[in-house]
């Protein structure tokens, strides 16, 4: 299953988290690459191709559900499984919603998050 | 009248014998003693008598007067004897005339006198022939005798009886006069000359064998209401007669014929018999009348008759002891009581006597007892107007006078107990201004008992004030409605000031003109002190009341608002009448409206506090949160009179608590990024150190991990509480196996402790609705607090049962316990048990608020049972279909 997933985006403006998720992610062997912005988000996509984006639900003068339910539009991207992490348990509902295909409440286990990130590649795989 | 004769001849004699010596002496006088009655027939005569005019005996019986006295005729006679009777009459000559004719003078003394209640004259008579030889009265006297002889046989002939003459065997009529020819309803042609059975041969069988024997005999035949068959007009009847047959001699002494003298009392008899069926009649209705009746006879009141009534109800005493006995002598105790005085009266007097609920003590065969009696004594009369008995008529009204005697003593209670009570009565004629009260009333008025007061000097001791405007109009009041009613001032006797309550009851008469009033008086001074302390007291609970911030109101036993304070109306800006008119339920926020209707039912059927936190809507139009409790007001038997209420504005606490509660949740939403952080490098590390030697590394890696747990959980928890708070809290309802959630957290806290057992005792397999999440979370709660406060104890015992659509799952510890005072707070917000050591059992207590209302938004009930030292238990019950 690794395998089907070699390369992660991570979407999100707090450096803590990108550091520690980044470090966990590369722990696993996955290839991380990171976007504390979402200034020219869609050609940083483009150019870096991610097998999964994670990204946030709040960012700094952003809505992640927006930015997410944008990206699942566009064609180009549709295709991208998207993990959506967020503080508000909550919240899943409406970022399922907005197209993310998981959905992992802060804080979370380790364990649940490498299971999420595997779970999200099984809904590529289906795609 | 002949018969009459004869018997008083008897009777006479009878009297007589009573002094044989008397008699003897009288019998053998050497004079004539003559006992001569009013009709001039002879009562006594004596042998001398006799021997001097010559007739026997049985001759004598039928003389009279004018028969032995050629001066006295009957006419004479009666008025000799009247003279007798008034005054004493000195000795007078007169002509005796013996059978023979001769004529003699006599000397004559008499008296009057009066035997057996008849009068007689008594004479005695001397032969003075030899004396009066020659006299010229002689020539007087022969003249007389002439006449008077004519006259006999006229009288003969008129003589109202029947006299008949029958001669020899055959008994041929000789003579008969107008009379007997009437009663046999014959002429005189058909029956003198003839043989008497000849003519009246219905006789014969009776009358032949009796003139027989008197021409055998020579004793005359008296015959008294004799009954014999006659045919006259026709018709064979029976007639009664009294009569004489008497022999008739020749100049040899043989019995030559009878003479009849006959008197018919036909009618008198069929009337006595009449009245004596009507005197049977009589009495048989005495004797069965429920009137005790008796009948006395003579002075000794010998008791000659009584009835049934008489000796079943007041004697009680059989026939036979009393028939024939004085009544004195049956009743001894009579003696000693009023009625033997009585009756001496009644029978010396001649008067009735009678007596209404007279008192009699009678000893009856089942003891004494006493009677009020009605009674009569009515003298019986003798036909000569003597008293000979008296007849006794008595009513027992004993039951009606004890009936009366206790109703009187009723009343007298009654009159006693209304004054005992301070409750004096009066009347008030008002055509004549009479006032009749009772004692107590003017003890009322400042007066002794005794006082009568008129109805003026009631109104001038009633306040001035209160004359016109309360006494009057109460009076105007009462004519027209016949309820006459004031409380008025009255200045007592010791000029002290009292208040009373009058009230009573118009009468009018036909034209409803007004007639009296009856009523009562009551002092309420007392009372009224009473009213106004109460009045006060409640002016001053109004005033604290009206001054609180609060709103207060209060409610009847049925839940309904009756009273509010100035701030409930300052508030609302409703009037009164709309608050009392169920105003207040509209002032509440609709989305509370009906929760707050149910939780205010809830509480008036059960008497259970009320407590509730909703929105009350402002004169201005503004709705603010208010916390309302109310409890009831309980008698000394614990019955609930009233409620009592208050709201407070609570909306600026709510404001506060909303601000806190965002913060809370923004807070612990801040707490969670670094959380995240941290927990992350701390997994990292655990991971990347598993297999080091370095223990403490890998101890205290394990240690950050469990506390950011912990840390992790309690921030859910504040976020859950503040979502409560603001209705934010989600479910997920989906059908899910109890008894596997059960196994499954259960093994979930095992894990974390597992030094502890846990009994499972959960067989039913059951699908309930639920949000397996928040359920869950609820069996964590009580397990970890059944584990938290377990100090020593090691056991936990989890049950689940299905009941009536319900599951129930019970968590039951065996540790320190929970005492009653605090089981209803643990589910309140941060409520934590107060522990033996508190650093021992940490924690924000929120967990079981949080429980109580996940199972509150499940339609179910969480419940606690818990003893200080023995350990709690801790269920909840929530419908399989939520």
């Amino acid at each position: 299953m690794k395998n089907d997933i070699r390369k992660i985006m991570i979407i999100d403006d707090n450096e803590d988290i990108v550091t520690m998720t980044k470090a966990m992610l590369e722990m696993r062997g996955y290839e991380v690459s990171v976007k504390m912005n979402i200034v020219d988000l869609e050609n940083a996509i483009t150019q870096v191709s991610p097998d999964l984006i994670i990204m946030d639900m709040l960012l700094a003068g952003a809505d992640g559900r927006e930015i997410c339910s944008n990206l699942k539009k566009d064609s180009r991207f549709t295709s991208i499984p998207v993990l959506m992490i967020s503080a508000h348990p909550n919240a899943e509902d409406e970022c399922l919603q907005a197209g993310a295909n998981t959905f992992l409440g802060k804080p979370f286990e380790m364990q649940d998050f490498f299971n999420a990130v595997e779970k999200s590649s099984l809904v590529k795989k289906g795609n | 009248m002949a018969n009459l004769v004869g018997d008083e001849v008897k009777n006479g004699e009878d009297a007589i014998n009573e002094t044989e010596l008397f008699r003897f002496m009288a019998d053998h006088a050497g004079d004539p003693f003559i006992l001569m009655r009013e009709d001039g027939s002879f009562a006594y005569l004596n042998n001398k008598a006799l021997e001097k005019w010559g007739y026997t005996r049985e001759e004598a019986q039928f003389l009279k007067v004018p028969d032995v006295d050629a001066i006295y005729n009957s006419e004479k006679y009666r008025e000799l004897f009247h003279l007798c009777r008034q005054s004493s009459i000195p000795p007078f000559k007169t002509f005796h005339k013996n059978k023979t004719g001769h004529i003699y003078p006599v000397e004559v003394t008499l008296s009057g006198l009066r035997a057996g209640g008849e009068s007689f004259i008594f004479a005695i008579t001397r032969d003075v022939t030899t004396r009066k030889k020659n006299e010229p009265d002689i020539i007087n006297a022969l003249r007389k005798i002439e006449e008077s002889e004519k006259r006999f046989l006229n009288t003969v002939q008129q003589a109202p009886l029947g006299i008949a003459i029958f001669s020899g065997n055959e008994f041929i009529v000789t003579q008969a006069n107008n009379a007997y020819l009437l009663i046999i309803d014959r002429s005189a042609d058909e029956f003198i000359g003839h043989p008497i059975f000849d003519v009246i041969p219905e006789v014969k069988e009776i009358v032949e064998p009796i003139f027989k024997e008197i021409l055998r005999t020579g004793i005359p035949f008296y015959g008294n209401e004799f009954a014999v068959p006659l045919k006259r007009s026709e018709k064979t009847e029976k007639a009664y007669f009294n009569f004489v047959y008497h022999p008739l001699k020749d100049e040899d002494g043989k019995i030559s014929g009878i003479m009849v003298v006959a008197m018919e009392v036909t009618n008198t008899v069929i009337s006595k018999h009449l009245l004596e069926e009507s005197e049977k009649h009589f009495r048989n209705m005495i004797m069965q009348s429920p009137i005790p009746m008796t009948i006395l006879r003579g002075n000794e009141y010998i008791i000659e008759s009584a009835n049934k009534a008489m000796f079943e109800n007041v004697w009680r005493k059989s026939e036979e002891d009393v028939i024939g006995k004085s009544i004195l002598e049956v009743f001894p105790e009579l003696k000693e009581q009023k009625y033997p005085e009585l009756l001496k009266t009644v029978f010396t007097s001649g008067e009735t006597h009678s007596e209404k609920e007279s008192i009699a003590y009678v000893e009856g065969n089942d003891g004494m007892k006493r009677f009020y009696l009605d009674f009569e004594y009515a003298p019986l009369f003798e036909p000569d107007g003597k008293v000979s008995g008296i007849m006794i008529t008595v009513t027992d009204v004993t039951d009606k006078v004890e009936a009366r005697k206790k109703l009187e003593d009723a009343e007298e209670r009654l009159l006693l107990a209304t004054d005992g009570t301070g409750i004096s009565t009066w009347e008030l004629d008002l055509l004549t201004e009479r006032f009749v009260h009772s004692p107590g009333l003017a003890v009322i008025f400042g007066h002794p008992p005794s006082r009568t007061i008129t109805h003026e000097q009631l109104r001038s001791q009633v306040h001035p004030e209160d004359i016109h405007d309360i006494v009057e109009k109460a009076f105007e009041q009462g004519i027209k409605t016949d309820l006459y009613k004031y409380e008025a001032r009255v200045k007592k006797s010791d000029n002290t000031i009292c208040w009373i309550r009058k009230q009573g009851k118009v009468f009018f008469d036909d034209d409803g003109k007004p007639l009296k009033i009856i009523g009562t008086l009551r002092d309420i001074t007392e009372e009224k002190q009473l009213q106004q302390i109460l009045q006060e007291s409640e002016s001053k609970f109004r005033l604290l009341a009206d001054s609180l911030p609060q709103q207060i109101w209060t409610a009847d036993t049925q839940g309904n608002l009756f009273y509010f304070n100035q701030n409930v109306y300052d508030y609302s800006g409703l009037t009164p009448d709309q608050l009392e008119k169920g105003g207040w339920i509209k002032m509440i926020h609709p989305d509370d409206r009906d929760d707050n209707i149910k939780a205010w039912t809830e509480s008036v059927k059960t008497g259970k506090d009320f407590l509730y936190e909703h929105r009350f809507l402002r004169y201005d139009g503004e709705y603010r949160w208010q916390l309302s409790r109310a409890v009831p007001q309980k008698d000394a038997e614990g019955n609930i009179q009233m409620w009592v209420g208050s709201s407070t504005d609570i909306q600026e606490i709510k404001e506060q608590e909303q601000q806190k509660d965002y913060f809370i949740s923004m807070a612990s939403h801040e707490l969670k990024t670094p959380l995240t952080s941290i927990k992350g490098y701390v997994q990292m590390l655990q991971m990347m150190h598993e297999k080091s030697e370095d223990s403490f590394l890998r101890n205290t890696l394990n240690t950050m991990d469990r506390q950011i747990k912990t840390l992790t959980k309690l921030i859910a928890e504040l976020l859950d509480v503040s979502k409560i708070k603001s209705g934010g809290l989600n479910f997920h309802k989906e059908h899910v196996e109890i008894t596997a959630l059960i196994n499954e957290i259960v093994a979930e806290v095992k894990h974390i402790n597992p030094n502890f057992e846990f009994i499972v005792r959960a067989n039913e397999k059951v699908m309930v609705n639920l949000d397996r999440d928040r359920i869950g979370q609820v069996l964590i709660n009580f397990l970890t607090n059944a584990v938290k406060y377990s100090p020593d104890s090691k056991t936990v015992e989890i049950r689940s049962s299905v009941k009536d659509d319900n599951v129930i799952v019970e968590v039951r510890d065996f540790g320190i316990g929970i005492g009653k005072k605090n089981q209803e707070k643990v589910f309140e917000r941060f409520y934590r048990v107060e522990g033996r050591d508190e650093r021992i059992f940490p924690g924000f207590g929120i967990g079981l608020f949080i429980a109580s209302e996940i199972i509150r938004r499940h339609d179910g009930k969480i419940h606690l049972e818990s003893e200080v030292g023995k350990g709690s238990v801790f269920s909840f019950k929530i419908p399989i279909q939520s």
